[in-house]
This record gives C-alpha cells, structure tokens and sequence, in this order.
C-alpha cells in the first residue's frame, strides 16, 4: 500500500478559521528583558583549543546538576556525563589576576555549545572560589595574630620546646579535590614581621592570596599553619574554608583542630628572606 | 509557503551569529510574527506564548552556534520554539484545556464579539488536540508549511507528518461540530 502525499495542499477551511484567530502582542518588557537575558549570557566565553579568559572575584559559577568538578593538579576539571561522550575543561590556575589559560582537553565527540559554556562558568566559579580565600585569610591573619599576643602573654613562664617546627602536626586528609589542586603555603620572613600565605600549585606557579605584616611579637620560631578545607556543597558552589593558626615556641595558638599538614613539606626554598614554607 | 526571511533578518544574522545581542534582536524581531502565532495557537494565551517565546529566543541564542546554515534560519528557529512549547505543555498538569483568558487582552487584535467568541472556540477545538497534532495543523494550514517542511521543523518523518495532519484535521473538525449548539463556527466548514 502506499500513501499518496501531496505536499501543499493545506485546508483551506481550516486555513481560514486558523489564520482567523488574533495573535497576542508581547507583554511590554518582553523584548528588554530578553536582550537583558542574552546579555547576561554573552558575557561567558565559548571554549575553543588554546582560547583564554579572564577570571575575575565577580564571575559567578553555573553548572548543570550533573556536572562534576574535579581538580587535578594545578587544573580544574569539568566533565558533564553526556550521551555524546565526557568533556574536560582544564584551568591552569596560574594566577587569577592575570589571564588564565582555558584549553579543552579530550573532546572525545562533539561538544554541545551549552556544555561548553557552562563548563567554561564552572571554571570561573572555580577560579573565584581561590579568590574568595583572599578575605577570610586576613581576617584569620589579624584575628591569630591578637590570640597569639594574649596567649604569649599568658605562657610567658613557659619553657621553649625547641622541637623541629612541624613534628607535632596532626595530618587530617584533606577533601581529595582541593589537596589534590593547589598546595597552600605560609612564608614567614627571617625577622618574623612578614608572612605571605599562598596558593601553590605543583609547578611552582603561585597565587598570592594575602600578604600580612605581623607585628614586632612574632618570633623568626613562628610557624604559621594555614589549613584549608573544599567541599563541594553542591554541584554548583564550592565552598572553601581556610583557617590560620600561628605556633610559638611554647604554644600553639588556633581557632581550628582541623589540620591538614605535612612536616615534611616544611622547605627553605629562598634561603635569605623566606626561612620556613608550610603546607597545609 | 509563507516564510518570509526579511531584509533586517539576512543583514543582522551574520552579526548575531557572532554574539552580537542588537544584532539577534532584530532577528528575531523579524521572525518573531511567524513565531508568536504559532506559540499562541499552542498555547492559547499570552502569558505562556510570551514565556515560552522569551525561553526559545534565548535558547536559540545560546545555541546560535550550532547553526549551521543547513536549513533556514526560520526552520531551525521554529524547531525551537515548538520544541519549547511541547516543553512548556509538560510542564502542566493537562496537556488540554488551558484558559484563554487572552481573548480579551488589550494586547490582542479583535474587532467584533462575535468573532472573538468563533476564535475563542477554534482555540478550544485545538487544544482538543494533542500538541503534535496541533502543531502539524498550525504548521501547515496555519503557517502554510508543505509537508516536507513541517516535518522537518517537527523532526518527524514525512509519513507521519501526513498521517498527522489527516487525524488532526479529523479531530479539530469534529471538535468544532460538537460545538456547533452553541456558537456559529461550524457554518465555516
């Protein structure tokens, strides 16, 4: 059997009553709002190979439920589960006040565009997670910093301990993403009147998140833990948490018993000015 | 066929296609009567039309650059915004009796009662209709879409957007007849 197809043969009747019917306007805001909506949107960037973006504090984050954000070394990863095969987006987390580089990795099959555009929001996300440690750090900074006076104040009388600086570090794993990304340091200067807290990935490319003057209290002994904890408290927000506490020669001074350290990290990596790194 | 791919929609696609927003704008603008009575007639009133046309615009934004330039603007532009008013009919809990409060909007063009009311019954037979139906129907006896170009848009196969358009046509005749006690409609066929 076969079906006969004429193909314009519209019905002219229903043609009529159809074409009869008034259409509605838009609503006034209509076309401003939409033109808002795509301007909103057009300030993301498609990923291409080799393409870089800028990553800014004020860039917000955007993923789809099913996203997954993993970071690897010094890259943050993106890969939406997707029929049409995995997709990476690696960010070099150089220096988020420069020009970071985008490049996607693995485009195992054809990438839908809105994947890639919201891969690209969840890297900036990412990336201003890092930034966003920039003002809690300080405020931990001042805040140790008057504990560390009351404290030594206090414990005065107490014997020096002279132990290596790191022996009595409690190791807690930290979330495997974040330990696995960056590596977070504290500097402190030989005179003890300047510690530089930083992100470190394992190439040495290093983001600066606060630079501290300390006060004449703090003893070249000092040594200053940063402990950092990142959970991903859903698939759109990372939240990271970043304490500091400040270890004298007789007492430790912290608001966290949380930590995540190694002693033997704990290097003279610029002999002269920057005596002691510890990781956390 | 009735598309008619304007000046303003050729000159600015170009631009739009490389993200700029006026550009898209006045693209879309030159589309947007096609559209507007197809998302109307799916949908029956304004306030869906005008959500489900703000949702497709900015979809078709986001997705300006899968277009390829296979098939025309104005195809690949309909395929979305019937494909979001299937989405926007999911999203209520009856696919059918949905209020058509607009008929009295000031924003709709109508003249005289009695052909607001004949309109407001073909409303009420379509949306007897199942969407598909609907829309094979508002495609080709509305828009004037030939077969092909129907179930192109539909993403269906030519048989049955054939076989759809004769169930549909059926049915929506049918529908109006049952109403024929009670308004005047039915003298139009």
């Amino acid at each position: 059997m076969s079906t006969t197809i004429r193909p314009n043969d519209p019905d002219e009747e229903l043609t009529r009553l159809l074409t009869s019917i008034p259409i509605a306007q838009h609503k006034p805001d209509f076309w401003t709002s939409l033109l808002a909506e795509c301007s909103l949107h057009n300030d993301t960037t498609t990923i291409t190979p080799s393409d870089t973006t800028t990553i800014t504090p004020s860039d917000t984050i955007t993923t789809d439920p099913d996203d997954t954000i993993t970071i690897n070394q010094n890259r943050a990863e993106i890969t939406q589960p997707m029929s049409l095969g995995d997709f990476q987006v690696h960010c070099d987390l150089v220096d988020t006040r420069k020009v970071v580089p985008i490049e996607r990795n693995k485009p195992s099959k054809l990438v839908p565009y809105g994947l890639a555009a919201a891969s690209i929001l969840a890297i900036v996300g990412v990336a201003s997670a890092f930034l966003l440690l920039r003002e809690p750090i300080t405020q931990d900074l001042e805040s140790q910093r008057r504990i560390e006076v009351d404290e030594r104040q206090q414990s005065a009388a107490a014997p020096a301990t002279n132990e290596p600086p790191n022996d009595a570090l409690n190791v807690t794993p930290a979330p495997a993403e974040l330990a696995a990304a960056t590596t977070c340091y504290v500097y402190s200067s030989q005179d003890g009147t300047q510690a530089r807290v930083t992100i470190e990935d394992n190439i040495d490319q290093v983001l600066v998140i606060e630079e501290q003057l300390l006060g004449p209290d703090n003893s070249p002994n000092d040594v200053f833990y940063l402990t950092g904890t990142g959970t991903f408290v859903s698939s759109t927000q990372l939240s990271l948490t970043v304490d500091i506490s400040v270890r004298t020669q007789s007492t430790m001074i912290t608001e966290s018993q949380t930590w995540t350290a190694s002693s033997d990290t704990v290097t003279t990596e610029t002999p002269g000015r920057l005596y002691q790194r510890t990781e956390c | 066929m009735k598309i008619s791919v304007s000046n303003t929609g050729e000159v600015n696609l170009p631009a739009a296609l490389d993200g700029d927003v006026p550009a898209f704008g006045r693209v879309i603008k030159s589309y947007d009567a096609q559209m507007r009575a197809v998302a109307y007639r799916m949908l029956g009133s304004q306030s869906a039309m005008d959500d489900a046309l703000q949702d497709a615009y900015l979809k078709a934004f986001r997705s300006l650059n899968t277009f390829r330039g296979d098939s025309r603007f104005a195809t690949w532009l309909y395929r979305i915004v019937w494909r979001t008013c299937i989405d926007h009919l999911r999203k209520q809990t009856h696919y059918s009796g949905q209020p058509l409060e607009d008929l009295e909007d000031p924003h709709t063009v109508h003249s005289f009662e009695d052909r607001v009311i004949s309109n407001a019954r073909v409303l009420e037979a379509l949306n007897t209709l199942t969407p598909e139906q609907r829309a094979v129907l508002i495609l080709i006896d509305g828009e004037g879409f030939n077969y092909q170009e129907a179930a192109e848009i539909l993403e269906i196969e030519l048989g049955t957007a054939s076989s759809r358009i004769s169930r549909a046509r059926a049915n929506l005749r049918s529908a109006l007849e049952s109403k024929a006690d009670t308004n005047d409609v039915s003298r139009h066929l």
